[in-house]
């Protein structure tokens, strides 16, 4: 994924920031590590350059 | 789950697209149409395998299945997983929603356009298209079977059921055109 869309994501749930570690990765593209919600306490992962924003719970 | 149908025939979802290229290419020029010039703020939801973000130029979509996510990827698309009902994007940040025969797979297609109203910068444009309960199409796969893997789980909406949908979801609709089992509805954020 492309840094650029990063202000354009949120939490599915509660709809908060996201807190971004890359693993790996570089200037402009991230190709692996996670997205963090603080208030919901969820671990979005990003996985060959796509982040898994699915809520954890189906019912959301 | 349905969830489970894309991510195990997502090859056979892809591939319907180039064995019935008279009926995707009438479909996508009839979204186009009515399309307002994409941004970099557009964005498709339920984006599938790119096979109209492409096309359209639309950069960035939603997608729930793995599967397809990697398709559109590799298509160039921006994917991110996720459900039209939970969209993981901020209010107001999109100028522009496609909405492409989605509806039909969705447990609760309100909250899904609550959701992209909630995204769309005002006034953005959602384009909605969608198989019509009993029109051409769908009695096609009826009878035929056609796509019947994916679509046998479907619920197919009237052209009134969608407006309505749009109406209460706090839209307002700008265009209609509904041809030979296929809806195309523009509507505008308010």
């Amino acid at each position: 994924m492309k840094r650029s869309i990063l202000p354009i994501l949120c939490c599915p749930v509660c709809k908060g920031d996201l807190v971004l570690t890359v693993t790996v990765g570089d200037e402009q593209v991230i190709r692996e590590g996670k997205l963090h919600c603080p208030v919901c306490r969820v671990d979005y992962p990003i996985e060959d350059g796509i982040p898994d924003l699915l809520p954890r719970d189906r019912s959301v | 789950m349905l969830q489970d149908v894309f991510e195990e025939y997502a090859g056979d979802y892809d591939r319907w697209f180039d064995e019935h290229n008279d009926e995707y290419q009438k479909e996508l020029s009839r979204i186009r149409q009515v399309l307002p010039s994409p941004d970099s703020r557009s964005i498709e939801i339920g984006v599938g395998s790119g096979r109209f973000a492409v096309p359209l130029g639309i950069r960035i979509g939603i997608e729930p299945s793995r599967a397809l996510c990697r398709m559109a990827q590799a298509r160039g698309i921006e994917v991110i997983r996720g459900r039209a009902e939970a969209l993981p994007l901020g209010d107001g940040c999109c100028s522009l929603a496609l909405f492409v025969t989605v509806i039909c797979f969705l447990d609760n297609p309100e909250a899904a356009f609550r959701e992209i109203h909630r995204t769309l910068s005002s006034p953005g444009y959602l384009i909605t298209a969608f198989i019509v309960r009993e029109g051409k199409i769908h009695r096609k796969y009826l009878r035929e079977g056609g796509k019947g893997r994916f679509l046998s789980r479907a619920r197919f909406y009237s052209q009134e059921e969608v407006s309505s949908f749009l109406k209460e979801t706090g839209f307002e609709v700008r265009d209609i055109d509904t041809r030979s089992g296929f809806c195309v509805i523009a509507a505008q954020k308010v």
